[in-house]
């Protein structure tokens, strides 16, 4: 599904990723854990194409096909989901609004038809209710006034909606307290199939109790400096970044 | 009226604690503006020909202008020809070689005015890396400037800018009036054709100045002008901090300061300038004080240099003052933090201009202005983003503070973008004094004044932490001691 | 074209005018010849005229093109037809018993309006030149009288049409409109303006008394060779609403000044305006909100979407006489940038004599959010598409606050027929 192949990311001159590599076969769920600084944002929003965020070397395949160069928008309609670590407030944009606005365009750019208003409604509502998504929240413009719990349940609205083939998660439990947390996870766990695959980009062990990793991979200093299985998050919940790297290095 | 407020009227009957006038035998200029007493001071100093001519070209220009009547303060004209322009203690020597030559009476009242000239004294009592060099300006002279020759070991030239002149004259002629051009407005215009003294300061590339630099500006003779001109130049990666004070005897008649302060900061130099303003503002009926219109404004000429102003002003009868930063490097950055304190019948219109020419340029302005009895508060601002200031930002934060009911406080800020990658973003408020805030004081052992003073340095907590520490201490008293008797 | 507009020659009719008029009349006319002669056509040397010089835009021939656009109705309303400032009865639909030709108000010696006509914010009146003009040249209009208690059953449409080929009628026409309102009184209008005015002015005068509650929504809709100058001054005494909306696409030279004097307790002005402007237009908002009363509130919310190489200003001050404790007024403009030659200058100008009042204002200018640009973008959602919908929800913000569901219609598809006129504009980096 996904390959990165020895990636160098700069950011305002200063280069965050070196060397990283990764690759994440589909219906998989992989892990990328780090201290502060290791580059899990910049690993985030290079996948999804941010402005600023320039590759100097190495290279970035999903679904076999060279990304490095596509928009953020054709990544998304090629399949690929970031949810924001602190999603976007957009006042005078209605979530309804948005999500709708987001499945035409990605169903435009892949040549499908676009859903009728009554297709999509019922779409909407039955991924809302079992994310405890209300309607009053749809009608509100997006994410304004939004607590965090309803932030990251609105990201994972989306992700139901837009059904992405990877959905790279970044640091989602920030800011949630564990109703909160659980109430996300289940929605994602619920999407987990053969076809879709995830990154989980987190600094805690806490959310992969709930969303149970494959893979477990150690970012830092701009690489992968270990990987294994969800047994690695235990051991750096236990001893401690610095030891585990320590190990590594 | 609450006996809190009663206290505090009572507290207001104290009497500005710079008032006293020295008894310094003086010499003058004839009284009045011409071509002659502009020929008189230039002698009195030996300038050169150049200088000389400079101020006449000046002379020439300000006569055709006109006094600019768009700021929001009232007060009589001022009779140009009324005026002496240029005072100076008389000496047999023109200018002390060291402070034993200095008038006695004039270290006397730098004494009483809690500035020591005498090194060993300063010495004494003071960690090395607090030492802060003055210059000493009094009247239209500088009488004394201190740790000349350590500043010179560093390479750092600080002198008064009569003696640059004869001394360092290509660096003058470089800089000065580039920054503010002789034809910039009447006052510096007049400014240009008559300023008698100030100071001078040159950091070489790369240094970083070892102490504070400062200048103590003291008005004593009467019926005279003050037009002292500043030129402070930091050359490639350099740094200053620069401290500005100000004081003048209690007299009923209104005296008038016209200064002009330039800045030049080359690439990546950093000049810190922070003003403490305490010139007489006059009595509680609104009878004296001073005048104080002043141009200051920095260039930030080089890629990566930063002009930062930071100023509290408390004194004045009239302040017209709006010291400004033109962000020409790329990345230069520009600080305007100011508090304004007005009380009885001041008037002040202050704040600042941040002309964004360079890419990626900063500013940033903090402004709080506090009025009190029956004074006036303008803030009045500019900030420009010119079409090629792609990525400019700045911010700016002013508030105002009102106490009393007779007070008036405005707000005028210009905001002019051509380019649409700049962003700006500015916020105001006015408000009174919190009673809540007030009472709690009061409920918990803290008397009215005292209350007062607390909450209005908390309201002006984000400026106060940008002085220098030698300034902070002294500039939260005067914040409290400007507002007695206006809470009631 | 080329002719010189001399404040002799927009004055030149003026005596003409008296004949017939009453002599109450006749002296408020003079007075504004008089303050006109004397005070010129302002030019940006007048510190309120800064960033709108209108001598320069008098004297420079006018360029701009003007396009179809799509018809501004409203359904069931009353209607007021002005023909380039001249009012059409057979095309107007007016309510009967409460309207009044200038004209007739005018010769009336003993109107009742005469205490009002040109008395409105008469400390905002003093020292204005374009008043005085359009008092010295005022013929055309009506005054709207709604009796106390009584609401004008359906909105008000006001329609200035602006012919093209008028352009070159540079000696200016110049309507005067009052509504009073009388205690409790309700009235609701929607004036608009279309066309290419070669120079017009508009001045309409409120008079809200106790309770009295009025809906105002203007929308300029002019040409890019278009000149106007439009002032709405109003009176908001105890207890009474003003609530505006001010839509403006800009002009050759287009400025609209709001004057509101709040004259009693518990007042209420609360203005939004948007205005989108391109080309090489010009727009002007200006508000002067008096607080001279106690316990008096405001509000002025602006927008403005800006491409081309326009230029706009936006000048909101908030004056608090000493007497106006409790006065609460808030004021916020925002202006989007989307193009590289577009020019924004905003002064919200705060002047205060009372100490018990909570006033803010707040301003901001730059491009597009970039962040929300990038999050809609992962979204799927493509670059040109995300722009627009960033632009339209700007805007929305502003339309939001349009109460009537039918009004905000009108200037909601307004706002929709600019943005697809200008769709490249907007959605381009340029």
């Amino acid at each position: 599904m996904l390959e990165i192949e020895d990636l160098h990311v700069s950011v305002q001159d200063k280069n965050i990723l070196k060397g990283l590599s990764l690759t994440v076969p589909a219906g998989e769920v992989h892990a990328i854990m780090g201290p502060n600084g290791a580059g899990k944002s910049t690993t985030s929003y290079t996948l999804a194409g941010r402005e600023g965020y320039e590759v100097t070397s190495g290279a970035i395949r999903f679904k076999g096909e060279d990304f490095v160069d596509l928009p953020p928008e054709e990544r998304a309609a090629k399949g690929m989901f970031l949810a924001f670590q602190s999603p976007i407030e957009i006042p005078g944009v209605t979530s309804m609004n948005f999500l709708k606005t987001a499945v035409n365009a990605q169903a435009r750019s892949r040549g499908e038809k676009e859903p009728t208003a009554v297709e999509f409604l019922k779409m909407l509502r039955e991924a809302a209710k079992k994310l405890n998504v209300t309607e009053d929240m749809l009608r509100r413009p997006l994410n304004v006034g939004f607590s965090g719990g309803e932030k990251k349940r609105n990201e994972v609205l989306q992700m139901t909606l837009l059904k992405p083939s990877l959905a790279v998660l970044d640091e989602t439990d920030s800011g949630l307290d564990i109703d909160a947390l659980r109430l996300v996870a289940e929605g994602v766990n619920a999407l987990r199939c053969p076809e879709r695959s995830f990154l989980v980009i987190t600094h805690y062990q806490r959310l992969l109790d709930y969303i149970e990793p494959d893979v477990v991979h150690i970012l830092a200093g701009g690489r992968i400096v270990k990987s294994g299985d969800k047994t690695l998050a235990r051991q750096l919940e236990d001893q401690g970044y610095d030891a585990v790297i320590g190990q590594a290095a | 009226m609450t006996q809190e407020m009663e206290t505090l009227e009572e507290f207001a009957g104290q009497k500005y604690k710079y008032g006293f006038v020295s008894d310094i035998e003086s010499e003058f200029a004839p009284k009045g503006l011409s071509e002659d007493v502009i020929r008189f001071i230039s002698a009195k100093k030996d300038e050169p020909d150049w200088m000389l001519d400079w101020r006449l070209a000046a002379y020439k220009r300000w006569q055709a202008m006109r006094e600019p009547d768009w700021a929001k303060l009232h007060y009589p004209r001022v009779d140009f020809d009324d005026l002496y322009y240029y005072a100076a203690p008389k000496s047999d020597k023109t200018s002390p070689k060291s402070l034993d030559e200095v008038d006695p009476e004039l270290l006397e009242t730098y004494k009483k005015l809690g500035i020591p000239l005498s090194e060993q004294e300063i010495l004494a009592g003071v960690e090395p890396k607090n030492r802060v060099a003055v210059d000493a300006v009094f009247d239209s002279v500088s009488v004394v400037t201190t740790f000349k020759e350590t500043l010179e070991e560093a390479g750092v030239i600080f002198c008064p800018i009569s003696e640059a002149i004869s001394k360092y004259p290509e660096l003058v002629q470089k800089y000065l009036g580039t920054v503010v051009p002789v034809t910039d407005n009447f006052y510096a215009t007049l400014n240009s054709a008559v300023f008698s003294d100030g100071s001078f300061v040159y950091i070489p590339e790369g240094v970083r100045c070892p102490m504070e630099l400062s200048t103590y500006f003291r008005i004593n003779a009467s019926n005279t002008g003050q037009f002292e001109r500043t030129l402070i130049i930091a050359d490639k990666n350099s740094y200053v901090s620069y401290l500005e004070g100000c004081t003048a005897p209690q007299r009923d008649e209104n005296q008038l300061h016209a200064a002009v302060v330039e800045l030049v900061a080359l690439e990546g130099a950093e000049i810190k300038y922070s003003t403490v303003q305490n010139w007489y503002p006059g009595d509680e009926t609104g009878k004296g004080g001073i005048y104080n219109f002043v141009t200051k404004r920095g260039d930030c000429r080089g890629d990566h240099s930063k002009i930062s102003w930071t100023q509290v002003e408390t004194g004045s009868a009239i302040t017209w003052k709006y010291p400004s930063c033109i962000l020409r490097g790329e990345n230069s950055q520009g600080e305007f933090y100011s508090i304004a304190i007005t009380n009885n019948y001041q008037q002040a219109d202050t704040g600042t201009k941040m002309i964004h020419l360079g890419k990626n340029t900063k500013s940033r302005i903090i402004s709080k202005g506090i009025s009190a009895g029956h004074s006036q508060n303008t803030y009045r601002g500019l900030v420009r983003m010119h079409s090629k200031a792609d990525g400019a930002r700045n911010f700016t934060q002013c508030d105002s503070l009102l106490m009393g009911s007779d007070c008036g406080a405005h707000t005028v800020p210009y905001i002019e973008s051509r380019n649409r990658s700049a962003m700006i973003e500015h916020e105001a408020t006015t408000s009174k004094i919190s009673e809540d805030q007030l009472f709690y004081c009061l409920s918990r052992g803290i008397d009215a004044e005292e209350a007062v003073a607390l909450i209005v340095n908390g309201f002006c907590k984000d400026v106060l932490q940008q002085l220098p520490m030698e300034f902070a201490v002294e500039a939260q008293k005067l914040v409290g001691i400007s507002l007695e008797g206006s809470v009631g | 074209m080329g002719e010189i507009i001399s404040i002799d020659r927009l004055l030149k009719s003026a005596s003409a005018l008296q004949t017939g008029t009453a002599p109450w009349a006749g002296a408020l006319r003079e007075q504004g010849r008089e303050k006109f002669s004397r005070l010129g056509i302002p030019d940006r040397r007048r510190e309120s005229w800064k960033y709108s010089d209108l001598a320069l835009a008098l004297t420079k021939a006018p360029k701009g093109t003007s396009v179809s656009r799509v018809p501004l109705a409203l359904d069931g309303s009353y209607l007021a037809v002005f023909e380039n400032g001249v009012f059409d009865a057979a095309r107007s639909k007016l309510p009967a018993d409460c309207i009044v030709p200038l004209a007739a108000v005018l010769a009336d010696s003993a109107s009742p309006f005469a205490k009002t006509l040109g008395q409105i914010n008469g400390a905002e009146q003093t020292g204005h030149a374009i008043l005085g003009l359009n008092t010295a040249r005022m013929e055309e209009g009506f005054v709207l009288r709604i009796p106390k208690g009584e609401t004008l059953s359906n909105p008000l449409h006001i329609r200035f049409n602006w012919p093209a080929e008028e352009t070159a009628d540079v000696d200016g026409r110049h309507v005067r409109l009052l509504v009073e309102l009388e205690e409790g009184a309700e009235a609701t209008i929607l004036e608009t303006h279309r066309g290419t005015p070669g120079f017009a002015t508009v001045v309409t005068e409120l008079r809200l008394a106790q309770t009295a509650k009025l809906t105002h929504v203007r929308i300029d809709q002019l040409g890019g060779a278009s000149r106007q100058t439009a002032i709405t001054l109003g009176d908001v005494s105890k207890a009474a609403q003003y609530k505006g909306f001010y839509l403006s696409e800009g002009g050759h030279f287009c400025r609209h000044e709001a004057l509101f004097e709040l004259t009693g307790d518990n007042a209420n002005v609360e203005i939004d305006g948007a205005f989108l402007v391109t080309g090489e237009s010009h727009c002007d908002n200006t508000t002067v909100i008096t607080h001279a009363a106690p316990h008096t509130t405001s509000r002025q919310a602006f927008r403005g979407v800006l491409s081309g190489s326009s230029k706009s200003a936006y000048q909101g001050c908030v004056k608090v006489r000493p007497e106006a404790q409790k006065t609460n007024a808030y004021q916020m403009s925002r202006a989007l940038l989307l193009s590289r030659e577009a020019r924004i200058a905003t002064k919200p100008e705060l002047e205060i004599f009372a100490d018990d009042v909570k006033c803010s204002h707040g301003a901001t200018a730059g491009e597009l959010d970039m962040d929300a640009l990038f999050f809609l973008r992962t979204r799927g959602i493509p670059e040109e598409e995300a722009r627009a919908m960033l632009v339209e929800a700007f805007l929305q913000e502003a339309l939001d606050t349009i109460e009537r569901a039918d009004l905000r219609d009108v200037a909601a598809g307004t706002i929709t027929d600019w943005l697809s006129l200008h769709a490249t504009e907007v959605t381009h980096a340029g």
